[in-house]
């Protein structure tokens, strides 16, 4: 099945050995990995990279509504994507050092919180009950939970009622961009099986919103 | 149909907001308050390195010539029982508890309680080592020290210390069962080792292979598979097993488990293992068991686990505290 107006991208040299590492390889509106942030911001991240977490407040306040969409949404709750945005905030101040200017800092965040993110060890512990429930037959919606409150729109309710593998995936692929053979990396699965969730994820979405 | 109902949801899912404001109290002062102050790492990438490694010799060797000579008595062990008596324990000696214990002062690094009915003694050990064999009975040792400089030597195994407290039991065949409450622990014969962090232990039949660990909550179906698996019964049924009690918990079990299957039973423990605990990036199929170096980093992602030190740090830690008395 072919994305409606999906670009493919091409993979990068090396995708298939750090694949957790890198940007999407597919287009995605989410992280423009080309989007130039605001002089102000660079110096910023410059200054933050020096040890002040004053300018680290700074960078923080220009990426947090877009890492807590991302932590939010492969959470599916807003207590623990609250905690994964901590994590991925605190991460990133130990990491700033690694941060050369070769992409946007916007892609070297996105990069870093998805890799938080599918290290998490309550998410990785969902997807091995979700994966474990799926092998012994069909797959089942987990039990309807209440929608965070950051999330309003029909669709956001939706997806997080997914299993959670089915979820990761949907989000990895839809929404932020990355090729079937990245996610699997990352996620431990096979390629085909990503392939499944997410095609089990869309079944899914299209019953719950009549489509 | 679908190709249209999916243009449908494709639309909608772009149409997702690509930001959300986190609601609630603002997060930056948790956040703040996290962050561990630091030497710039942008700063120290163009910080001559040259000149650092030298300043560090330069500390060590100062640190070897002003130091060495006062560390000696600080490797003696000193014996105390539970009658009040207190004494050096020498190199070569004995110890056997009878309806008494006894608390063993293994130099400035630990103490080790030997319980009643035990069986100890001190061996020779290279400089600032430490060695005891245990050959009945039960010890409690907490150790304070760079990697593998105590080690206890056992019928079946033995256990060297990688800073961390923990119970040895060796029963009257010479088995022994090894319960670690922090840090871990390696037990090690015949070249096969078992890492055991806090919160698991490893039972280990005298000329058997060495025990794979396992917590202390595992099921027991997972216990009783794992006991037939150390007793060689390596067949699919009790590899099937296995995997199918394995909780998230029980990773370091399978991470254990992958480096002693072969072939097809090695891919399915590995694939089970992935999907428990997802792997470091680029470790995409059960071939990288044979990787050491992917093996480390995917053990640190593991629940309850501690980083695995490269050897070359250890051994600089250990010339450390040798050098500092």
């Amino acid at each position: 099945m072919r994305k409606p107006g999906g670009v493919k991208g091409t993979m990068q040299p090396g995708a298939h050995h750090a694949p957790a590492l890198l940007a999407p390889t597919r287009s995605s509106s989410a992280w423009p990995a080309s989007a130039a942030p605001a002089s102000g911001l660079i110096e910023a991240v410059r200054r933050a990279q020096l040890g002040d977490a004053d300018a680290f407040e700074a960078v923080y306040r220009a990426h947090a509504s877009r890492v807590y969409a991302l932590c939010l949404r492969m959470a599916g709750d807003t207590a623990h994507a609250r905690e994964l945005m901590q994590d991925v905030f605190i991460r990133a101040w130990e990491k700033l050092g690694t941060f050369r200017g070769e992409s946007a800092f916007g892609s070297w965040l996105h990069r870093l919180a998805v890799n938080v993110v599918l290290m998490d060890g309550r998410l990785a512990a969902r997807r091995a009950e979700d994966w474990i429930d799926g092998d012994e037959g069909e797959a089942r919606l987990l039990p309807s939970r209440e929608a965070p409150a950051g999330l309003r729109m029909d669709l956001d309710r939706a997806i997080a009622a997914l299993p959670p593998i089915a979820r990761q995936v949907l989000i990895l692929y839809d929404v932020e961009g990355y090729e079937h053979q990245e996610i699997g990396t990352m996620l431990g699965i096979a390629e085909g099986t990503s392939k499944a969730h997410l095609f089990r994820a869309r079944r899914l979405l299209r019953e719950k919103l009549d489509l | 149909m679908r190709a249209h109902d999916d243009f449908e949801l494709k639309r909608a899912l772009d149409a997702l907001p690509r930001e959300i404001e986190p609601g609630g109290d603002d997060l930056w002062p948790q956040i703040r308050a996290g962050l561990n102050p630091r030497v710039s790492a942008y700063r120290s990438t163009w910080a001559p390195a040259r000149l650092r490694i030298a300043a560090l010799v330069i500390v060590l060797a100062a640190s070897a010539s002003a130091l060495a000579l006062s560390r000696r008595a600080a490797g003696q062990w000193h014996l105390a029982d539970s009658g009040g008596g207190s004494r050096l324990f020498t190199v070569g000696e004995a110890l056997t508890t009878g309806g008494g214990t006894a608390r063993l002062t293994v130099g400035r690094i630990g103490t080790v309680d030997v319980a009643v009915g035990t069986d100890v003694q001190l061996l020779p050990a290279k400089w600032s080592e430490h060695r005891l064999a245990l050959s009945r009975g039960t010890i409690h040792a907490r150790i304070d020290a760079p990697p593998r400089l105590f080690s206890v030597e056992t019928p079946s195994g033995t256990a060297v210390d990688l800073g961390c407290e923990y119970t040895l039991e060796v029963d009257s065949l010479g088995n022994s069962t090894l319960v670690v409450m922090s840090g871990w622990v390696s037990f090690e014969d015949h070249g096969r080792e078992s890492l055991i962090p806090d919160g698991m232990r490893a039972i280990t039949r005298r000329g058997g292979f060495v025990g794979t660990p396992f917590r202390d909550d595992a099921p027991d179906s997972l216990r009783a598979a794992l006991t037939a698996f150390d007793a060689g019964d390596h067949g699919d049924p009790v590899i099937a097993a296995l995997l199918r009690s394995a909780r998230p918990r029980d990773a370091v079990t399978l991470w254990h488990l992958a480096q002693r299957t072969e072939r097809d039973q090695r891919r399915r423990v590995f694939q089970r293992l992935t999907q428990l605990v997802p792997p470091p990036a680029g470790a995409t199929s059960e071939a990288v068991v044979d990787d050491a170096r992917m093996m480390r980093l995917y053990w640190t992602t593991l629940p309850g686990t501690s980083p695995i030190v490269p050897e070359w740090q250890e051994k600089l830690w250990r010339l450390w505290f040798r050098v500092t008395g």
